[in-house]
């Protein structure tokens, strides 16, 4: 019904689009921009496959309003330029891929934030990004190695 | 879903029975109810509901299946559709009326729950139904005092 | 998604001039966690949606002062009140449970004003709130009004706020000097869901050990967060025993109404009400 304009930064680049109002932005982010990596799994913000990081916070984009991250900077994993990375890859943090997008950008909040995270707190900021492949040892091994690849 | 609902109304026997049976005006007794008009041989209606954060409007009939005057019991048959949100209810409920001022109403609902409004989960649709219920019996009672 | 409009207001004034034009088919949208779940599965289709992102001031977490109580924005996330000075110092079973909501995902994105209007009897932070004396603030076009907490959820995800009301803030009352608060929520099975039952206690005693404060509110365990009244004067006055606390989980577990769902049957869930009580008391004895 209505429509509005929103401006964010996408991974350091200006967005300029125009969106109903109900447009997700998980749909926007997969559908408009193209930017696939984000994907869209339980669709009520639980398994955590389309984690993105708003303005350093990481956020559940199927439970986003496009229009909610007008001004803000929206990071995805398509931005990501981390040890994580080749940490995940080390220490066999993934097997299908399909949970990978979103523990990246969660692990990606977390260590911004708190460098020196314990094993403790990698698992309860985690907890919320489910896998069903690789039992989440090397997950949580992939994190706690990239700590000190920084 | 089974609900069961008791009440106690300060009136004859005869009388609880005649409202009961008389669906048109034991349907405006029902909380929430509108546009209650007579339908071969029962009553449509719908009934205005909120579970939880959802507004339901159920529309539909109720019938009486069985009766028998005598023995104080009779079988109701509800059908609803609802408007807003889509799926539907179907029940049957039972009424056993029993004792003469006061006379004891048993009211025993089997009810069906169809598409969408399942979403909203059992304990939470029993325990509004149990509310509409209540509604009622209040009705019923204060309707039969005002003689 | 059925379409709809989409307001976002730069003002409380603006906002509530919104609200108040219009209330039929208006929902009010803080965080949006819950609101766009049921919006998606098309169980509520407001025509309009108000959102409330651009209100910076009701984000706004305040010790107030000298007098030691607390004011909390409506708008102010569960990550950002767990993570709160002013909070942990109020109490820091209170940072705890709002620490304790869900995933970190939904605590930077649902709010305590959000929390509070969904009244879903599950939730977290409405315990402790309720055991800490909270207090709402809700405002409209015309007036303002305070709800004591315990008035303020009717029944199960219905509060008493008028639909031209918003909540903007929460104020709690300072705490008894030497007040011990705890919270603990049982999640038998993920940790990241709603609680089966929770409890939060707030007991002070003098210098003999005998009770001088005490409450005890319940998540989980009725279709509102509820207070246990009995337990608490149960415990009034007296050394917090064994007998005392015993006496003080049988009945609060009398107290509770919990309704079967997936998270237990409502004997289970009273059952571990009054368990759970027990566990609270012993940490704040």
């Amino acid at each position: 019904m209505s429509r509005h304009r929103v401006r964010f930064s996408l991974n350091g680049a200006p967005v300029d689009v125009t969106v109903p109002a109900e447009r997700l932005l998980v749909d926007l982010l997969r559908d408009d921009l193209r930017k696939t990596g984000t994907k869209d799994g339980c669709s009520v913000g639980v398994c955590g496959l389309c984690t993105v990081q708003v303005d350093g916070a990481p956020l559940s984009a199927c439970l986003l309003l496009a229009t909610q991250v007008d001004g803000t900077a929206v990071r995805t994993v398509e931005g990501l330029s981390s040890p994580l990375q080749e940490a995940f890859i080390q220490e066999g943090g993934f097997q299908c891929g399909i949970c990978t997008s979103g523990q990246l950008m969660a692990a990606d909040a977390l260590l911004r934030a708190k460098p020196d995270a314990t094993s403790a707190e990698i698992a309860d900021w985690q907890m919320g990004n489910l896998c069903r492949c690789t039992g989440y040892y090397g997950i949580a091994r992939a994190i706690a190695t990239a700590r000190s690849m920084r | 879903m089974k609900l069961e609902h008791r009440v106690s109304v300060a009136a004859p026997r005869a009388k609880v029975w005649a409202a009961l049976m008389d669906l048109p005006a034991a349907a405006r007794c029902v909380p929430g109810t509108r546009d209650v008009a007579s339908a071969d041989g029962g009553v449509r209606g719908t009934l205005d509901v909120r579970v939880g954060p959802v507004k339901l409007a159920l529309a539909g009939t109720v019938a009486i299946e069985s009766r028998d005057e005598a023995a104080g019991t009779a079988r109701l048959r509800v059908d609803a559709a609802d408007q807003r949100i889509g799926g539907a209810v179907r029940a049957f409920v039972d009424l056993v009326v029993s004792g003469d001022d006061p006379t004891e109403l048993l009211v025993s609902s089997d009810v069906a729950i169809l598409g969408r409004i399942g979403e909203l989960g059992q304990a939470l649709i029993a325990r509004q139904a149990g509310k509409v219920l209540a509604g009622f019996a209040d009705c019923l009672r204060a309707t039969m005092a005002a003689g | 998604m059925r379409p709809f409009e989409y307001r976002e207001p730069d003002t409380l004034d603006e906002a509530l001039a919104l609200l108040g034009e219009d209330t039929e088919d208006t929902l009010v949208m803080a965080g949006g966690t819950s609101l766009v779940i049921l919006m998606k599965q098309e169980l509520i289709r407001p025509a309009r949606v108000i959102g409330l992102r651009r209100l910076a001031q009701l984000r706004a977490i305040d010790a107030t002062g000298a007098v030691g109580g607390l004011r909390l924005g409506a708008l102010a996330t569960h990550g950002a009140l767990a993570r709160s000075d002013a909070v942990r110092t109020h109490a820091p079973a209170l940072a705890a449970t709002f620490a304790a909501v869900a995933t970190v995902r939904i605590r930077e994105q649902a709010t305590i004003g959000g929390s509070l209007a969904h009244a879903d009897p599950a939730q977290d932070p409405p315990v402790t709130l309720l055991a800490l004396d909270g207090v709402a603030v809700a405002m409209s076009k015309d007036r303002a009004r305070r709800i004591p907490l315990e008035g303020l959820f009717v029944d199960v995800f219905e509060t008493s706020l008028e639909p031209d009301e918003l909540l903007v803030r929460v104020e709690l009352p300072p705490l008894p000097a030497g007040s011990r608060v705890t919270y603990k929520k049982f999640l038998p099975t993920t940790l990241d869901d709603y609680a089966t039952v929770s409890v939060a206690a707030v007991v002070a005693t003098d210098d003999a050990g005998a009770c001088t404060h005490a409450r005890i509110a319940l998540g989980g365990a009725g279709p509102v967060p509820l207070r246990a009244r009995d337990a608490e004067r149960s415990l009034l006055g007296r050394r917090l025993d064994d007998a005392a606390v015993r006496e003080a989980a049988a009945l609060a577990a009398a107290a509770t109404d919990p309704m079967s769902d997936l998270r237990g049957s409502a004997e289970y869930k009273r059952a571990m009400a009054g368990v759970w009580t027990a566990r609270a008391l012993r940490e704040v004895a």
